[in-house]
């Protein structure tokens, strides 16, 4: 019936993110302590005011995605640990209609889950965020058989979305 | 009947809107003085419209469609390791498209407190959050409550987190049911080294049977253990980790041949999974590798993972970086799904991607992927060959232009009896122009696909033509895309399909408002007379509102104020001149001084004198003055390279550093956005702000990046009467050029 809906990365997609750590499992999102501040290797600080990111990047990162879906544009989008992303990049190509698109019908809620710094291999220290947000989508194509069709669903994004820490 | 409801809830959100910008005015003096708070309220009004055949267009409702969506953001540091913050996102509601709920719609809601200063530091969560023990056990969205301890390392060094949470998976706050599809879990982590660590996951869950789904109550417990190390063995650096995991209890059943589920066969069952990889990076050269392997039982179906189920997979992936940047990545892939059906699916797949600089000589960098798949079903009803390749590659050329070619070849050898092989052909051109007229600035970008697929009754002839620009001059931004889509069947029988698609979107920004329009048009026809017309309008308004929080702190005494007293070169010299006093006064003190001579430009007089002295970039002091009197003093900072992002993050925070070394703690600070890669962009269009405040005996002393009507990004260190409200950023003395 929906048999492209599996097909909108429901788990993990990745805007921005230049040196994603493979993540299979959870990892200590630490705690800013005034003794970790002082002692914690570098790249690794935790954050000692998480500021939310706004809603309109947030809604620019689901736009991009959206637009990417169904092009080569996608696959640099996901987190090298987005659960079978290789799966899903070889579906899209085989199993979606060429001219399948997705559209994004409304950005429902967001929210700002967690933050760390971390430090990029020239030094600079980088804000990510991981960030849930739903969306309700509608992936349309054309059947040569069928005619139109529209198959639309409600999914959770969790984007990791890394900015300069300033 | 849909406008008279809409109607009748317009009141609601007109309230909504008033009750917000009162609560933005009465609490931002008062009760929540030191909470900073952030957010935006959104109002639209939208209209679709179709004609034709309702089925074969985007839209499934017309009308009016409306909600105003806010979110509200507070955040209060009691000190430096101790933090709350709430988040709170809802919708008044009258669109189909935007909730399921008409109404008020709560959608989510958070609160956090964060204390690294205790005997036990801790994180403690209610409401909307986030569960994550591993793919394999936990990974989704609740409502309810986490708490994680993270003690103190002890002397072994070795770092503790415990996290237990319980909570509801449900979409939104106005249908949480609290017995349904509710989740208890506790992970504790233990991380012996940075190279080390391992974990043990205790998940429970249960979900009330549905008889409209023909489900039965179901509960579960899911138990896992995780481990991870990494080391350098030789010139490897290597990577293994782990996990785990079994199911005892209840799922959903397995699918009968009829790919309906069975309930009754997911009753009291056990299954087990387990994962591991080993991964490595060569020290010596750019070689990495990975070898992974899953198998996941028929019945391990962890109600909150997102593995499949009844699957065994083995891969292998290597790459190599060339010194010019160049990847080659391989890989080797074999799955088993229906592992313990008994008509299992095995998918053999075979690739090779090379990203980067594909023909150096001729500038064209992108990537190139190819792969060879191979489908067997146990019962032959799929026997199936795929070979992939599909290229992507851009060159610039001259007069700015970037070309972008995309080739697709797909041949699909489907040796079922009966079956008929595939081909697929796609290539795709753009290029993209970028433009600079009149002070607009922008892309153009024209392209075309073409697309032809062969060898069933499928088969098609289409193309696609586009056409799309962007322009901006703050605080306008416009773009538009216009694109035609022509599906031409082989066959006689089947129909022609064409499709229009216009769309425009404008913007209009002032500060804490953002207006915009957005529209678009479809047009589908089908040669047999079937057609679909639809059109959406929505007009929006985005306001920001914001408020610093203000810490209560004494005001910093004018020193010497207009007296024969000579002037500091430092930046107590921003005290020593108080708005208010006495112009020309202060412009022969400036001179008595030894300051260099001051230069006039209309009401402003700018003197080249540096006031940090750690600091290379050009520092001028400029003091406007009106009626005689002395209206503003201020310390301009000029940036070497304000495209940089790195080099304006560093230059502010060492004058960020000046100012808390000289002056101490702020009384408000407010800081949105980031200094990125689009920073002056972001500037000019208000989407980062960077202030922070101190209370003088004559007033404030502000330091920021204010922008500027000329466009020029500088820092600004300020000592006048009074300011506006941190997002009316056009606060920088304009005089200075």
């Amino acid at each position: 019936m929906n048999k492209f809906r599996y097909l909108i990365p429901l788990a993990a997609a990745l805007i921005g993110l230049t040196h994603a750590q493979a993540q299979e499992v959870r990892q200590i999102n630490r705690i800013a302590t005034p003794m970790a501040v002082t002692n914690a290797p570098p790249g690794t600080r935790a954050v000692t005011s998480m500021r939310p990111v706004s809603a309109a990047r947030v809604e620019d990162a689901v736009k991009k995605i959206a637009d990417a879906w169904n092009t080569p544009n996608l696959e640099p989008m996901l987190a090298d640990s987005l659960y079978d992303k290789s799966r899903l990049t070889d579906a899209l190509l085989t199993k979606v209609p060429r001219d399948a698109k997705l559209r994004v019908l409304a950005i429902q809620s967001m929210q700002t889950l967690s933050q760390h710094l971390q430090n990029t291999a020239s030094g600079m220290e980088q804000r990510v965020s991981r960030v849930s947000v739903t969306a309700r989508t509608q992936i349309e194509y054309n059947d040569p058989q069928t005619g139109f069709q529209r198959l639309d669903g409600t999914n959770e994004f969790i984007l990791l979305i890394t900015e300069p820490s300033s | 009947m849909k406008q008279r409801v809409f109607i009748r809830q317009f009141p609601i959100q007109l309230l909504m809107i008033t009750t917000c910008s009162m609560f933005g005015k009465a609490y931002a003096e008062k009760i929540l003085d030191e909470w900073q708070i952030t957010g935006s309220n959104t109002l639209r009004l939208e209209s679709y419209r179709a004609q034709g055949d309702p089925l074969a267009g985007p839209y499934r409702f017309t009308g009016g469609q409306h909600f105003d969506e806010f979110n509200l953001n507070l955040a209060r540091q009691l000190s430096p390791y101790d933090t709350i913050h709430a988040q709170l996102y809802g919708v008044a509601n009258d669109s189909y498209y935007r909730a399921p709920d008409h109404g008020l719609v709560p959608e989510r809601i958070n609160l956090t407190r964060e204390k690294g200063d205790g005997g036990i530091p801790y994180r403690v969560e209610a409401g909307d959050n986030f569960a994550y023990f591993s793919f394999r056990t936990l990974q989704r969205s609740l409502k309810g409550g986490q708490i994680e301890l993270q003690p103190v390392p002890g002397e072994s060094g070795a770092r503790h987190s415990l996290l237990l949470v319980s909570g509801t998976n449900q979409p939104n706050w106005r249908h949480v049911q609290g017995s349904n599809d509710w989740t208890n879990g506790a992970s504790w982590l233990i991380e012996t080294s940075p190279q080390t660590r391992f974990s043990v996951n205790l998940v429970h869950n249960f979900r009330q049977s549905d008889p409209a789904l023909g489900t039965l109550d179901r509960t579960q417990t899911v138990a896992g253990a995780t481990g991870e190390h990494t080391w350098l063995w030789g010139s490897q650096n290597l990577r293994i980790e782990g996990e785990l995991a079994g199911l005892r209890g209840d799922h959903d059943g397995y699918l009968s041949p009829m790919v309906t589920s069975v309930p009754q066969s997911g009753q009291n069952r056990s299954g087990s999974g387990v994962f591991g990889q080993i991964s490595g990076q060569s020290t010596s050269n750019p070689l990495d590798y990975r070898l992974r392997f899953e198998r996941y039982d028929r019945d391990y179906r962890p109600a909150g993972g997102v593995i499949a189920a009844d699957r065994q997979s083995e891969e292998a992936h290597v790459g190599w970086r060339f010194s010019d940047g160049t990847t080659l990545r391989g890989r080797a892939q074999h799955f088993n799904d229906g592992l313990q059906s008994g008509n299992a699916l095995k998918t053999d797949t075979y690739g090779l991607n090379w990203t980067g600089s594909i023909v150096a000589a001729a500038g064209l960098n992108g990537s190139v992927d190819v792969f060879s798949q191979n489908l067997v079903k146990d019962d032959a009803t799929i026997d199936r060959g795929i070979w992939n390749m599909n290229a992507n590659l851009s060159r610039p050329f001259p007069e700015q232009w970037v070309g972008n070619l995309g080739l697709l070849l797909q041949q699909v050898n489907d040796r079922v009896s009966g079956a008929s092989d595939t081909t697929s052909a796609q290539l795709q051109l753009n290029a993209t122009h970028q433009l600079n007229i009149g002070g607009w600035g922008g892309s153009f970008s024209p392209g075309i696909m073409l697309h032809r697929l062969s060898g069933n009754t499928s088969a098609t002839t289409d193309w696609a033509p586009a056409l799309a620009f962007t322009l901006a001059n703050n605080p306008h931004n416009l773009s538009a895309s216009y694109g035609y889509q022509k599906l031409r069947p082989d066959a006689a029988s089947l129909a022609t399909i064409e499709v229009n698609a216009l769309r425009v979107d404008y913007r209009y920004n002032t500060g804490r408002d953002t207006f915009g329009i957005e529209a678009s048009a479809y047009d589908r026809r089908v040669t047999i007379g079937q057609y679909n017309d639809s059109y959406r309008l929505s007009l929006f308004w985005t306001q920001a509102f914001d408020k610093p929080a203000q810490a209560v702190i004494r005001p910093l005494a004018n020193t010497s104020p207009d007296t024969a007293a000579t002037l500091s070169r430092s930046l107590g010299l921003l005290l020593e001149i108080v708005p208010g006093s006495n112009f020309p006064a202060m412009a022969r003190r400036m001179e008595a001084s030894g300051m260099p001579a001051g230069t006039p430009q209309g009401q402003v007089t700018i003197y080249e004198q540096r006031l940090i002295d750690d600091l290379t970039e050009r520092q001028r002091v400029a003091i406007a003055h009106d009626s005689g009197s002395v209206s503003r003093i201020a310390l301009v900072i000029n940036l070497t390279d304000p495209n940089n992002p790195q080099d304006v993050a560093q230059t502010y925070e060492r004058v960020r550093k000046a100012m808390l070394d000289r002056f101490g703690r702020p009384s408000s600070t407010f800081e949105e956005g980031t200094i990125g890669s689009t920073f002056v962009a972001d500037l000019n269009a208000n989407r980062v702000v960077r202030m922070m405040e101190w209370p003088t005996e004559s007033g404030k002393l502000r330091l920021g990046i204010p922008r500027r009507l000329d466009g020029q990004i500088r820092i600004e260190v300020q000592h006048a009467k009074s300011y506006g409200a941190p997002r009316d950023s056009l606060w920088g003395i304009d005089e200075l050029h």
